[in-house]
């Protein structure tokens, strides 16, 4: 018998192998969800309750353009950060992340717990109406808010 | 059925979607001349008033976006075939694992082909295709002049 073992073939062929933990789909979904809420969070609802709820833009013609560090005081300005780097990096990136989502699955779905498999599935789509919710004017608006 | 055809899909949605990496990509930047509200105006409307742009064959970022607008022509006629090959595979008989995997490659390659038939296709390659032309050669009254 041959002592040593091949590449790829397991070194104690008696005990099975654990259960894979899709630790990278994982981390793709909580990356996924992450990058969502933070955008949600951190730029579409500030914008709506300094903005679009007193019925004008970040830009009125008495006190000219605001950028968020104008219009957020403090911590609040802090907490955009993140937002802020996802409005302008965000959907090409998300547009990768979609990539691996859909390479992951294509590959692996079977053998994936239910719970994962389903999260996938919304973390996707969400990202997809992320992406699209960019490129409508609403999104765009706030794309500019954030480059002023 | 063959891994063949699903490294063949799987290149073929890579391809598509670092085309659309690469098209937002552009957005953000202004090859266009600034940022407008409108994605519409951005890729099918002219430059602002007395905007022009200098093209020049040596920027680094036009070659991204001409290699993305290679991928986006490309793309339907590659994922109509694969689609069909796709299709006619998994009538078949197959091992399961690769029949997963083919499953999700035509299923992906049926939804490109739709996109195909909706604007976001005809934007893709429409706004890829002058950006390129934009970034070789200028745009604009001024363009020949600049700098």
């Amino acid at each position: 018998m041959d002592l040593v073992p091949k590449i790829g073939e397991s070194y104690a062929p008696s005990v099975s192998a654990p259960a894979p933990r899709f630790l990278a789909a994982r981390l793709l979904v909580a990356a996924q969800l992450a990058s969502v809420a933070l955008y949600v969070a951190g730029a579409a609802i500030p914008y709506l309750f300094l903005f679009t709820f007193q019925g004008t833009t970040h830009c009125s013609a008495d006190i000219g353009c605001q950028a968020p560090g104008d219009a957020l005081p403090g911590v609040l300005g802090w907490f955009a950060v993140p937002a802020i780097l996802i409005a302008m990096v965000g959907p090409p990136l998300a547009t990768l992340s979609l990539l691996m989502s859909f390479t992951s699955l294509a590959r692996r779905r079977r053998q994936m717990p239910d719970g994962l498999r389903r999260w996938m599935y919304l973390a996707g789509g969400l990202t997809v109406a992320f992406i699209a919710f960019t490129l409508t004017p609403p999104g765009r608006l706030l794309l500019n808010w954030i480059l002023d | 059925m063959t891994d063949r055809l699903w490294r063949a899909q799987l290149t073929l949605v890579w391809a598509f979607g670092l085309a659309v990496f690469a098209f937002l990509y552009a957005l953000l930047g202004g090859v266009h001349g600034g940022n407008s509200n409108s994605v519409y105006d951005m890729v099918y409307g002219p430059l602002p008033e007395g905007t022009s742009v200098r093209g020049s064959i040596t920027q680094p970022f036009g070659v991204l976006t001409l290699l993305a607008m290679v991928a986006a022509w490309l793309v339907p006629l590659l994922a109509a075939l694969l689609a069909w090959r796709g299709r006619r595979a998994l009538k078949g008989e197959g091992e399961q694992s690769l029949r997963d995997r083919i499953q999700a490659g035509t299923i992906a390659a049926y939804v490109i082909v739709a996109l195909y038939l909706t604007p976001v296709g005809w934007t893709l390659v429409y706004g890829l295709t002058r950006w390129t032309a934009m970034n070789i050669w200028g745009e604009g009254p001024d363009a020949a002049n600049l700098g």
